[in-house]
């Protein structure tokens, strides 16, 4: 800031008061810990929550597991108590919290309820051998919660939850490096994870109920339907016949970036359908049987000329969006 | 002239400036028009993700040049015409940017001039590579090169990834040469290392505070954070104790200095903390933080004084207890410190009608200061991408 004061000064292109006036602010402006406080908050919620389950993981034979359990049981029963006793009543719409603590009390109680239920499931078998419904039902719980208290971060874990219900481990590495997508069966589940994903952002912004969580619905569902798509064409026979899938992800996403300007949205859409491009014009020389140099130098024209479409593109859509 | 145009960058940090002013409702939209247009020429800004696109597709244009070219002169090049190709290769392309990159297109922080500048120093390794490949068996050596590989572009282009890369590169050196010169110098090295990193926080904090723009300033405060951080981790009892098993110095520390490194260790981020509190320097208050954690993994290194469940409990529930205290000290700002964020302190200020006008001179101008106080809440990620 100082630099720009400092020039538009000298040019004459602010008042002398105005100048004066930042740099007095500047001057006196506080430090923010803003983000320190939350980052450690964060740490500490993760640190006692990882703790107690570990806790329960070590003891869960022992004499003294009925106990820690219950306390655990009890701490996470008091953090639901203190968020339904001090929250607003429901609003349809995005609300800040009450307090500072009020997200981290809720995220940890969450995952000591989380704790709970699995040592439940696991010593008692309550909910027998359906291992469904010991997933499916903390998923609706933090759904519900998600909602009730208007938490991001809760409803990414209640969709991951809902993924694992439908066989699917929805974490970065698990996608690109694990088989997740091993058969037909599990890209198929992965495509109806993504229409139903999808489904829910576009009818929450439509219906102006939890507008803002669109985003957090789009970003699960696209990924996961691109990388089901990307791992069906690589591994599968007559894979690249898959490839036509993305056109409407890759549509919407382009879409959705030009509405909200989303930069995201149209980078993601964009890797995930140079990706799909580029693979089809590879699989179509190997199955031309392209074997001499004259492929070789036409695929890197390919890549020169592509990226410089490409990057005109992304410049030209860039303009366009700002 | 190799390098950026400086009006035009300078320009493009300041048009970055008043277009936070007019979000943040500090100046009206006529007053944000004038001076956006007064602030030209000016290199336009990319969005991140933009840039990180551009700087893929870049790569892969020159990655499919290179192999372009590669198939081109597939019978020539050989172990003794590599090195000639491949300083052409650098070449060509620090030519591609200062001429067409820079000079045409006018990129700055793009993502496609930062790919061209590194794919060219790329080329510049390999060639230095292939002609002194003996040299390359030297750290000493190794160390110099990157020095001055990395230091002359980050002092010309003002790039901070290279300016880190090329301050590493100076630790990297002083270190060698010390464990080169052999005898007491190795066992000098930690100090030595906190005297460079001490020097050059001096150094830093001394250039920040006198810098005329804003792509040197950041330079300076790449070099900063990494004092600080290579301050610490040159004291840490840990560092030094496996670095000192690695070179065949086990124990040839005596005990003082050992506990002279075990103080260091423990103080040293708290230390940090306090003058970061103090001093407002967020650099120190972060690293500090960061050296805490790793404060606390030295100690579990060599002493595990509880199994690591009841240290996850305990941790947690000091730092929360650390935050529950913060919160309670920093309910009204304090020492120049405060827990609202900075977006909310910004947008406290309330300044109208200040942009000189310059046709029809001086607008008067009111300014008022309402704190409008910090808005917490959202422990989730914001969906505003």
């Amino acid at each position: 800031m100082k630099h720009t004061i400092k020039h538009l000064e000298a040019n004459g292109l602010v008042t002398e008061a105005f100048a004066s006036e930042l740099k007095t602010y500047q001057a006196n402006k506080p430090m923010s810990i803003f983000w320190h406080i939350r980052t450690l908050m964060y740490l500490g919620v993760t640190l006692l929550a990882t703790g107690l389950g570990t806790v329960i993981y070590k003891n869960i034979d022992t004499i003294g597991h009925i106990t820690i359990v219950g306390i655990i049981g009890l701490l996470s029963a008091g953090c639901f108590y203190y968020c339904f006793k001090n929250a607003a009543p429901f609003q349809p719409d995005k609300w800040a919290s009450p307090n500072t603590w009020f997200d981290y009390i809720l995220l940890l109680g969450v995952l000591l309820f989380i704790t709970f239920e699995g040592y439940l499931q696991f010593q008692y078998n309550i909910f027998g051998d359906r291992y469904g419904t010991a997933t499916i039902i903390p998923a609706a719980v933090i759904f519900g919660l998600a909602y009730r208290f208007d938490h991001l971060g809760l409803l990414s874990m209640g969709i991951t939850l809902f993924a694992s219900w439908l066989g699917i481990t929805l974490t970065p590495k698990s996608l690109l490096m694990e088989s997740t997508f091993s058969d037909v069966d599990a890209v198929q589940a992965g495509f109806i994870l993504c229409a139903i994903l999808i489904g829910a952002g576009y009818l929450g912004a439509s219906k102006s109920f939890k507008k803002h969580f669109d985003f957090t619905y789009y970003n699960f569902g696209f990924h996961l339907g691109a990388i089901a798509v990307l791992v069906a064409t690589f591994n599968f026979k007559l894979g690249w016949l898959w490839i036509f899938l993305i056109a409407p992800l890759v549509a919407g996403a382009f879409y959705y970036a030009k509405i909200n300007k989303s930069f995201y949205a149209l980078l993601c859409a964009f890797i995930y359908s140079y990706i799909a491009v580029t693979y089809l014009i590879i699989k179509g020389c190997i199955s031309m049987g392209a074997d001499s140099i004259l492929w070789a130098y036409l695929l890197l024209m390919y890549f020169i000329g592509s990226s410089i479409f490409a990057i005109q593109f992304l410049r030209r859509t860039y303009k366009q969006m700002i | 002239m190799l390098g950026y145009d400086k009006k035009r960058r300078d320009n493009y940090f300041h048009f970055l400036e008043v277009k936070r002013w007019g979000k943040l409702k500090w100046i009206d939209e006529e007053a944000l028009n004038k001076l956006v247009t007064a602030l030209i020429p000016r290199y336009e800004p990319t969005n991140l993700f933009v840039s990180i696109g551009l700087f893929i597709l870049t790569c892969i244009i020159i990655s499919a040049g290179v192999g372009f070219a590669a198939l081109i002169f597939i019978e020539v090049i050989d172990s003794n015409s590599g090195w000639f190709l491949s300083l052409v290769g650098a070449l060509l392309l620090l030519f591609v940017l200062q001429k067409f990159v820079i000079n045409e297109k006018h990129q700055f922080g793009s993502g496609a001039d930062e790919a061209t500048l590194y794919s060219s120093l790329a080329f510049f390794h390999l060639t230095f590579i292939l002609l002194f490949e003996n040299l390359f068996d030297s750290t000493l050596f190794i160390s110099s090169f990157y020095f001055i590989l990395l230091g002359v572009p980050a002092f010309i282009y003002k790039d901070r990834l290279l300016t880190a890369g090329a301050y590493l590169s100076l630790f990297a050196l002083v270190f060698f040469l010390a464990y080169n010169i052999g005898g007491v110098m190795t066992l000098l090295i930690p100090f030595l290392l906190m005297g460079l990193s001490f020097f050059g926080f001096r150094l830093s904090e001394k250039r920040i505070d006198s810098s005329t723009d804003q792509a040197t300033e950041q330079c300076w405060e790449v070099i900063n954070w990494i004092s600080i951080a290579m301050f610490y981790l040159s004291g840490n009892y840990l560092v030094v104790m496996e670095l000192s098993k690695e070179l065949g110095l086990a124990d040839a520390f005596p005990l003082f200095v050992k506990i002279i490194f075990m103080i260091l260790t423990a103080a040293i981020p708290l230390a940090y903390i306090y003058f970061g509190l103090v001093k407002r320097n967020l650099a120190l208050l972060n690293v500090g933080l960061i050296a805490v954690a790793l404060s606390v993994m030295t100690v579990r290194y060599y002493h595990s004084i509880m199994p690591i469940e009841y240290a996850l409990i305990l941790g947690g529930a000091i730092i929360l207890g650390i935050v529950w205290l913060a919160l309670k000290f920093w309910q009204e700002d304090k020492l120049g410190v405060t827990a609202k964020a900075d977006e909310d302190l910004d947008s406290g200020l309330k300044i109208e009608s200040l942009v000189l006008d310059q046709t029809f001179g001086k607008i008067d101008s009111t300014n008022t200061f309402s704190g409008e106080g910090g808005k917490f809440g959202g422990g989730g990620a914001s969906g505003n991408f």
